[in-house]
C-alpha cells in the first residue's frame, strides 16, 4: 500500500512505512473538505461538490445553489477549470430535479464518471477508470461468418481460439487502443497483480481491483473493494447521493447533500 | 480435442504430443467428428485428395487452458494439417441429393443454376469433363521455368504443380492437388516470370498469400504475418491529436507503445492485442515478450518485431516451421522460397527435368 506521507509503495501488511517510519495503520483521514471561500453560505437541502484531487486547491466546495451548473473548460460556467484540457468547454450540468441532484453528461468527449458502489450492469461500449487506466468493455459476438464460406466457397482462416463472452480494451490518451483483452472464461479480474490483467506500474489500482463478469445474458462490473473505486462512465443523466464521487477531465470531486 | 492419456490435458485434434507432458496423443478424439483424411498415403504423389461428403469446417475448435509447458518436438516443417471436414465448398459427392435447379460442376465442384452453361466457379462448360490441371496451351512456345513442390505435414515432399513461362493461375480447382483445401480461393495466387525472376501475386483471394521471411523485412500499418497457427496484423499507434474544440481525449498513460499486434480470430472479428514498446518485442511459445504457449506450431523463440527510426521490422528468429508475411503487392521470390497459400505450404523449385 502507499504511504500517505511519502508514496513509498508498501508490501502489503508492513504496519510502518519502510521509507518515512510513518505508522501505515492510523486511519487515512480523506482530504479534508476545508471550505475556504467567500462567505460561505450553505442553503438547506442544497448540494456541493468537493474537490478531492485536481486543478486548484484540494477541498474547495463549489455550493450549488442555483438550479442547474455547468462544469467545464470555458470561462463562462458555474465550476470552471479552465486549465483542464481534458475537459469540453462544457462538459457536465449539475441539476435538481424533484429536490434530488442529478448530473448529466454533456456530450463531453471525454465523459463524466461515477463511482460504482458494488456492482453494476454493463453495456457495449461502456467505459469505465481503474486506477489511471481507461478500459472498454464489448460483448463479443459469436463470429458466425469464420465457419461459413465466402461467395466463391473459400473458408476464411483465422488463429483458433475458443468462443468468448467479451473483450475489454485499454483507450490510451489520444484516443489510440492499447492493449485488447478477450476474456478466455467468463470472469476476468483487474488489478496491480495476480490477476487476468495487472497493471504493475499503476500506483493508483489496488491488488485486486475490479472484476468484469459475464453472467446469463447480462455483464456486470465489480468493484473488489478497491481503495481508488472503479469509476463508469455516465450515460445521460444520473442520480447522485450523498458521498458519491465522479471524476471529469482529471477532476475527482465528492457530493455532499446537506 | 484429444484428452492426453498421462496428464489429463486437451491437446487440439490434429497434435501428436500433448502440449503439456510431451506423451505420444493416440486417443481417438472425443468428439463424434470423422478422422482426418487430409494426411496423403505414403505411394500417393498428389498429396491432399478431396474430402468427400462433407463441407463445413470445424476450425480447431479452441485451444486448451494453460497448463505446465514442455518443450514440444517441432519436426513439422509444413503447415497444420487441415482440420477436419475440410470440403471443395458445396460438395460433389452429394450432387443427387441436391435440388434440381443446380447443377454441379465436375471439375471444381461448384454449384450453378440449372440453366447456366459455363460454371460460375472455374469456367469450364457445364456437363463436360474437368478442365486438365495444367495450364491451357499457349500458342506461343511456353515452357515450365518452375514447379510448386507441396510440403507434407511430415515435412516431405508431395506432389508438384508446374510454373508455366506464360504465367500460372492457382487456385482451387487448378488441380487435384489444390481441390481439398478449402481455404484456397479460385483465383488464389498468380506466378509469373519476369526478369529471370519468379514474381507471385495475390489473385484476390480471401486467405492471402504468405511468403516465408528470415531476416528483418519492413511491415507496414496493416500488414499481416502468421507464426504457428497464429494470425496477427500490425497497427501503428499514432500520435494524439486534440479534438476541434481543443479538448484532449482522455485515456491510459501511454508508456511508450508505438503499435499494437491483433490476433485475427474471425473475417470481422480480432483477438487480443498485445501492444508493443521498446526496440524490440520477441513473440514466442516460451521466451518473448509476447507468448502463445498454447501453440505448438511456435517454437520456444520463434520471430521479433523491432522498431528502428520510425520503420517497424519482422525478422524470423530461426523458428522450426517459418514466419510467413502477407504479401500485399507484387513480390519476386527466388527459387527455393517457400510460400503458404490456403492451408498448403509449397516450396517454389527449379524444373525439375
Amino acid at each position: 500500500m502507499l504511504c500517505p506521507a511519502c508514496s513509498t509503495d508498501n508490501p502489503d501488511g508492513f504496519r510502518f512505512c519502510g521509507s518515512c517510519g510513518k505508522n501505515l495503520e492510523e486511519e487515512n483521514a480523506d482530504a479534508p473538505a476545508r471550505t475556504l471561500f467567500f462567505g460561505a453560505m450553505q442553503a438547506p437541502n442544497r448540494a456541493k461538490l468537493v474537490l478531492i484531487r485536481g486543478e486548484g486547491l484540494d477541498g474547495v466546495a463549489y455550493h450549488l445553489n442555483g438550479t442547474e451548473h455547468m462544469l467545464g473548460r470555458a470561462d463562462d460556467v458555474a465550476i470552471p477549470f479552465p486549465d483542464d484540457p481534458f475537459l469540453s468547454p462544457h462538459h457536465a450540468c449539475f441539476y435538481y430535479e424533484d429536490n434530488k441532484l442529478f448530473v448529466r453528461d454533456e456530450q463531453s468527449t471525454n465523459g463524466i464518471f461515477a463511482r460504482i458502489h458494488d456492482s453494476v450492469p454493463l453495456e457495449s461500449g461502456t467505459f469505465f477508470l481503474v486506477g489511471e487506466q481507461l478500459l472498454g468493455f464489448e460483448p463479443c459476438t459469436d463470429d458466425e461468418a469464420s465457419h461459413t464460406p465466402d461467395e466463391s466457397g473459400s473458408y476464411f482462416y483465422g488463429s483458433p481460439r475458443r468462443p468468448s463472452r467479451f473483450k475489454l480494451l485499454q483507450q490510451l490518451r489520444g484516443g489510440a487502443v492499447g492493449m485488447i483483452f478477450r476474456a478466455p472464461t467468463d470472469k476476468v479480474t483487474i488489478g496491480r497483480e495476480g490477476n487476468d490483467i495487472n497493471f504493475p506500474d499503476d500506483p493508483f489500482i489496488s491488488g485486486h481491483h475490479t472484476m468484469v463478469v459475464a453472467e446469463n445474458d447480462t455483464y456486470a462490473l465489480k468493484d473488489l473493494s478497491s481503495k481508488n473505486g472503479t469509476f463508469v462512465r455516465i450515460d445521460g443523466g444520473r442520480e447522485l447521493n450523498h458521498g458519491d464521487f465522479v471524476f471529469a477531465g482529471q477532476q475527482l470531486l465528492r457530493v455532499e447533500v446537506s | 480435442m484429444i484428452t492426453c492419456s498421462r496428464c489429463g490435458r486437451e491437446n487440439q485434434a490434429h497434435y501428436k504430443f500433448c502440449l503439456g507432458c510431451g506423451a505420444e496423443l493416440t486417443a481417438a478424439p472425443a468428439e463424434a467428428e470423422p478422422e482426418e483424411v487430409s494426411l496423403p498415403a505414403e505411394d500417393d504423389s498428389r498429396s491432399v485428395t478431396a474430402v468427400p461428403g462433407s463441407v463445413t469446417p470445424t476450425p480447431a475448435a479452441g485451444l486448451p487452458s494453460v497448463g505446465v509447458q514442455i518443450a514440444k518436438p517441432e519436426s513439422l516443417a509444413g503447415i497444420v494439417p487441415l482440420p477436419t471436414n475440410v470440403g471443395t465448398g458445396p460438395d460433389t459427392a452429394t450432387e443427387d441429393a441436391q435440388p434440381a435447379k443446380t447443377n454441379s460442376c465436375a471439375g471444381c465442384g461448384t454449384s450453378n443454376p440449372k440453366d447456366f452453361a459455363f460454371c460460375g466457379g472455374c469456367g469450364s462448360r457445364l456437363g463436360e469433363a474437368a478442365p486438365k490441371a495444367e495450364a491451357p496451351a499457349a500458342p506461343v512456345a511456353q515452357k515450365t521455368i518452375g514447379e510448386m513442390v507441396l510440403i507434407r505435414p511430415d515435412g516431405t515432399d508431395g506432389g508438384s504443380y508446374d510454373i508455366s513461362s506464360a504465367g500460372t493461375v492457382v487456385g482451387r480447382g487448378s488441380g487435384p492437388i489444390f481441390d481439398g483445401d478449402g481455404y484456397l480461393s479460385p483465383d488464389h495466387l498468380h506466378i509469373s516470370y519476369e526478369d529471370e525472376e519468379l514474381v507471385i501475386e495475390d489473385g484476390g483471394s480471401l486467405n492471402g498469400v504468405f511468403v516465408r521471411i528470415g531476416g528483418d523485412e519492413p511491415l507496414a500499418d496493416g500488414s499481416i504475418f502468421r507464426v504457428g497457427q497464429e494470425l496477427l496484423r500490425y497497427d501503428r499507434i499514432s500520435e494524439p491529436a486534440p479534438e476541434t474544440d481543443g479538448t484532449e481525449i482522455m485515456g491510459s498513460p501511454n508508456p511508450g507503445y508505438w503499435g499494437r499486434l491483433n490476433l485475427i480470430v474471425g473475417p470481422e472479428s480480432d483477438g487480443s492485442a498485445f501492444p508493443l514498446m521498446g526496440d524490440e518485442m520477441v513473440l514466442g511459445r516460451e521466451r518473448g515478450d509476447i507468448l502463445f504457449s498454447d501453440d505448438g506450431y511456435v517454437s520456444g523463440s520463434h520471430a521479433r518485431i523491432s522498431y528502428k527510426d520510425g520503420r517497424v521490422f519482422l525478422a524470423d528468429l530461426g523458428s522450426s516451421n517459418g514466419t510467413f508475411l502477407r504479401i500485399s503487392e507484387k513480390r519476386s521470390v527466388p527459387f527455393g522460397a517457400f510460400i503458404l497459400v490456403g492451408q498448403q505450404l509449397f516450396r517454389l523449385d527449379q524444373p525439375s527435368s
